[in-house]
């Protein structure tokens, strides 16, 4: 017989609770960061409802599918996946070509379902900042080049902050993603803005922008 | 600001942590579950004229967060490591703050329904009755899961039979 014969039911689930609570936590959210994602989210799915229902905009209904329960965005034979915020191209040895439009509201789920598909591992988030400590390194997962072709300069740790140039062409290879990681990508709604990073897999937080 | 907006603020400051400590009780994953509870009070607040008349908001959230959770962007990462990036392999029992490994441990191997009874009861305080309702299960099958859980946490809070006992 020991000492824990004696605990009640209150008492174990007191344990169980003393114990969770004293695990980390981030810190909570701002609620505006939080109702501006449940906006966006209203947008979209009131988007998608009424593109959805004309059927001459039905392949546009395909690339906010992902609203409704992680659907994908049109994908032609060439492997290009093309929406009105994005277009992913399938490259050489393994590379993707990101090219961001950002003429209109990105859908986070389309874009992160994209990379997927061309296994490149990434969470993106709207309106909000992830981050790893310490930072993994980024260096040569991506290269950037401006709409007139010059370079943008290499993307190091501490880069996550730097908002992406719309109309930039990102080149991406998975392959020299360190194990456990991901690319991050966070999305301004207000601004049309698109931060990136790379987070480890296990290990990050998120908060306001 | 709106009074429906301040309605909405006020409910999440009050819901955010009981919620996001409901979530990972159940997946384990603080940042999984801090992910998966921002998306259900997004979805709360998309929604916040049906969930505000909810019988148990709290609950909807929590619900919503672990429906989040079977999104196919989890589902790809496979198997998951509750806590990963914590350090576990203390001996058990409560250390600094009350965090107990082997207790955590105990929790994340129960069948996910007991997680689920047990983090509904202990963080958002919800009687049989409610948490049965939310969970869409009888009343019964609530006290069941609770009971089987509360005794194999109780068996892992027992130590180890000591030398004395031996002696």
């Amino acid at each position: 017989m020991n000492v824990h014969d004696e605990m009640s039911d209150d008492e174990v689930l007191r344990a169980a609770e003393r114990s969770l609570s004293a695990i980390p936590m981030a810190m909570r959210p701002d609620a505006r960061v939080i109702m501006a994602r449940g906006r966006a989210r209203r947008r979209r799915r009131l988007t998608g409802l009424g593109v959805a229902g004309t059927a001459a905009a039905a392949v546009a209904a395909l690339s906010v599918a992902g609203v409704f329960g992680g659907g994908s965005a049109p994908v032609n034979a060439a492997g290009t996946i093309r929406t009105a915020a994005f277009t992913l191209v399938k490259g050489p040895n393994g590379t993707a070509k990101l090219t961001l439009s950002l003429d209109r509201q990105l859908n986070p789920t389309a874009l992160q379902h994209a990379l997927a598909q061309d296994g490149i591992p990434a969470l993106v988030r709207i309106n909000a900042f992830c981050s790893s400590n310490p930072e993994p390194s980024d260096s040569g997962v991506i290269s950037i080049q401006l709409p007139d072709g010059n370079p943008v300069l290499p993307p190091g740790p501490g880069a996550a902050g730097q908002p992406v140039p719309r109309g930039a062409v990102m080149v991406i290879n998975p392959a020299k993603l360190t194990a456990g990681t991901e690319l991050n990508f966070n999305y301004l709604d207000d601004s049309h803005e698109l931060h990136f990073g790379v987070i480890d897999t296990n290990s990050y937080t998120c908060g306001g922008g | 600001m709106s009074n429906e907006q301040a309605e909405f603020a006020e409910f999440f400051q009050a819901s955010w942590e009981p919620c996001l400590r409901a979530v990972v009780a159940v997946v384990g994953s603080p940042p999984r579950a801090e992910d998966q509870v921002a998306e259900a009070f997004a979805r709360a607040w998309a929604s916040w004229r049906k969930v505000s008349r909810h019988p148990a908001p709290q609950a909807w959230v929590v619900r919503t967060a672990l429906n989040t959770g079977a999104s196919w962007w989890w589902r790809r990462r496979g198997r998951e490591l509750p806590l990963a990036g914590y350090d576990l392999t203390a001996p058990g029992g409560p250390g600094h703050g009350g965090l107990d490994s082997t207790l955590l441990t105990a929790l994340w191997s129960l069948p996910a329904r007991q997680r689920e009874v047990i983090a509904l009861r202990i963080f958002l305080d919800l009687d049989t009755g409610t948490i049965a309702s939310q969970l869409g299960i009888e009343a019964g099958t609530v006290r069941m899961h609770l009971s089987r859980g509360v005794a194999a946490l109780r068996r892992e809070l027992a130590p180890t039979p000591t030398s004395e006992a031996e002696q």
